[in-house]
C-alpha cells in the first residue's frame, strides 16, 4: 500500500511538472487559450524614470453657466487649458490631474462607491487630501509639485475624480498636435509606469471636448487615453455615472481621435 | 489513507496552475459608463471616434472590460477616409488580452460614416491581429442604426469580428429591438448578431 502511494505520488508529480513546462512558453493569456502555442513572453512591468504627465481638466462647481476652456494650441503635446470658474462654492477639482493624485479633499474618497471598495489598487498613495485646495491657483501649484515628485518615482496611481460639477468643456481651435481633455486622464510618452490609472466622473452636467482644425488631434471627454509604452501594474478604470451628455469631436485635419466615455490605449 | 492520497494529488496538480497565474501581470482596463448621451465625432482622414468604448492598439492587457448602461443615445461619426467608429464596443488591433468583456445595455446607438475604408462597430468586439483568451459580448438595445457611405466598409452590430486573431472561447448574446443598416458603396460587409472569424 505504501509503495503504491509513493508510486502514484511520483507519477502525478511528473505529470504536473510536464504541464507546467508545456505552458511556460507564454503566460500572457489565460483561460482556454492556453492550448495555442504563441510567441511572446509574459508581460513585464519595468520601472523607468517617469516623463511629465499632463491631465487637463476644467471643472467648475455650482455654476449655472457653461464653463468653457479655450486654448489656442501652438504645438503642445500636452495641452493646458485655463479654468474660468466664476463662483466655486465648494472645493474645485484641480485644473490638471497630472501627478499621482489631484483630488481635492472634498471629492476624495467616495464612501458610497462600491467600486472603490473592491478596488485593491487604489489605496496606496492617495495624498489628495493633503494637497487639495479650495482655489484653482493652489490646485495648480499642488499639481506642479506632484509632477516633480512623479518624475522621481512614478509608481503612484493616477487618479482623477470629479463629483458635483457643472458643465465641463474643453475647446481647442487651430494648430497641430492638439489635445483637449475634459474630465479625462491623458498619459503619453514612452517608458512610463503607474500602479493604476483611475478616472471617476459623477456629475449631472454635460461634458464636451472639441478640437477644430489641425492635424494629429485628440479630444477626450470623460475618458482615459494612454499612449506610448505605458505600463500599469494595477487597473485602468474609467467610470462615468449620472452625467448629462458627453460629446467629443474633432473637426477637420488628419490623424484624429475623439473619445467620449471611453478608454483608448495606443 | 485514501484521503491523504487525494490531497497529495490535488496539491501536486495545483502547482502548475498557481505558478502560471503568478505570471499573469498586465493592464486591466475597465470602462464603466452610465447615464446620458455619448457622442464622438471626427472629420478628416485617419480618424478614430470612440463613444463608450475601449480602443487598444499595440498593447497588452490582462482584462479588458467595457460596461455601458446608457439611458440616452450613444453615437459616433466620422467624415473622411480610413475611419474607425466605435460605439459601446471594444476594438483591439495588434493587442493581447487574457479576457475581453463587452456588456452593453442602451436605449439607442447610431453610427454614421462617410468616406472610404471605414469600420463601424456598434455594441461589438473587433479584433484585428489580436489575441484573447476569452471573448464575451452582450448587447441589449432598442434602436440600433448604422449608416456608411463609401467603399471598403465594414459594419458590426452586436457581433464579434476577428481578422487574423487568435482566441479562446467566444460567447455572444444579443437582445435587439429595431436594427437599421444603410450602406452605399463597394466591398461592404455587415454582421448583425454574428461571429465572423477570418
Amino acid at each position: 500500500m505504501l509503495k503504491k502511494s509513493v508510486l502514484a505520488t511520483a507519477l502525478v508529480f511528473g505529470l504536473s511538472a510536464g504541464l507546467a513546462h508545456a505552458d511556460s512558453g507564454d503566460s500572457t493569456l489565460s483561460g482556454s487559450f492556453n492550448h495555442n502555442k504563441r510567441k511572446g513572453g509574459a508581460i513585464h512591468h519595468n520601472t523607468f524614470a517617469a516623463q511629465p504627465i499632463t491631465n487637463t481638466n476644467i471643472v467648475t462647481v455650482n455654476t449655472s453657466a457653461t464653463q468653457t476652456s479655450t486654448a489656442t494650441a501652438t504645438a503642445p503635446v500636452t495641452q493646458t487649458s485655463t479654468a474660468t470658474a466664476t463662483a466655486p462654492t465648494t472645493p474645485a477639482a484641480p485644473s490638471a490631474g497630472t501627478g499621482s493624485t489631484t483630488t481635492p479633499a472634498a471629492t476624495g474618497t467616495e464612501t458610497a462607491d462600491t467600486t472603490a471598495a473592491t478596488d485593491t489598487t487604489t489605496a496606496t498613495t492617495d495624498t489628495s487630501a493633503a494637497t487639495g485646495s479650495d482655489t484653482a491657483t493652489e490646485g495648480t501649484a499642488a499639481t506642479t509639485q506632484e509632477q516633480g515628485e512623479a518624475k522621481k518615482e512614478m509608481k503612484a496611481e493616477i487618479r482623477n475624480e470629479i463629483k458635483r460639477a457643472g458643465n465641463i468643456s474643453s475647446t481647442i481651435t487651430g494648430g497641430n498636435n492638439n489635445q483637449a481633455n475634459a474630465a479625462s486622464i491623458s498619459v503619453s510618452g514612452t517608458n512610463q509606469t503607474a500602479d493604476a490609472v483611475i478616472n471617476r466622473v459623477n456629475t449631472t452636467g454635460n461634458i464636451s471636448s472639441t478640437i477644430k482644425n489641425g492635424n494629429n488631434n485628440q479630444a477626450n471627454a470623460a475618458s482615459i487615453s494612454m499612449g506610448g509604452s505605458m505600463a500599469v501594474k494595477g487597473r485602468v478604470v474609467n467610470e462615468v455615472e449620472n452625467t448629462g451628455n458627453i460629446s467629443s469631436s474633432v473637426e477637420g485635419g488628419n490623424n484624429n481621435m475623439a473619445n467620449a466615455g471611453s478608454i483608448a490605449i495606443n | 489513507m485514501k484521503l491523504v492520497h487525494i490531497l497529495t494529488i490535488a496539491a501536486l496538480l495545483a502547482v502548475p496552475a498557481i505558478g502560471q497565474s503568478a505570471d499573469l501581470l498586465g493592464i486591466r482596463a475597465e470602462n464603466r459608463v452610465q447615464g446620458g448621451e455619448y457622442t464622438a465625432r471626427a472629420k478628416g482622414n485617419n480618424n478614430t471616434a470612440n463613444a463608450a468604448s475601449i480602443n487598444m492598439t499595440g498593447s497588452k492587457a490582462r482584462e479588458v472590460t467595457n460596461r455601458v448602461q446608457a439611458t440616452g443615445t450613444v453615437s459616433a461619426s466620422a467624415i473622411g477616409n480610413n475611419n474607425t467608429v466605435n460605439s459601446a464596443s471594444v476594438q483591439m488591433q495588434n493587442a493581447q488580452a487574457g479576457q475581453v468583456t463587452n456588456t452593453v445595455k442602451v436605449g439607442s446607438i447610431g453610427n454614421t460614416v462617410q468616406g472610404n475604408n471605414n469600420t463601424s462597430n456598434i455594441g461589438s468586439v473587433q479584433m484585428v491581429n489580436a489575441k484573447a483568451g476569452k471573448v464575451t459580448s452582450e448587447l441589449t438595445g432598442e434602436a440600433l442604426t448604422g449608416a456608411i457611405d463609401g467603399n471598403n466598409n465594414r459594419l458590426n452590430i452586436g457581433s464579434v469580428q476577428m481578422n487574423g486573431a487568435q482566441r479562446g472561447d467566444v460567447m455572444t448574446r444579443a437582445d435587439l429591438g429595431n436594427v437599421s443598416v444603410s450602406m452605399a458603396g463597394n466591398n461592404s460587409s455587415v454582421a448583425v448578431d454574428s461571429v465572423v472569424a477570418q
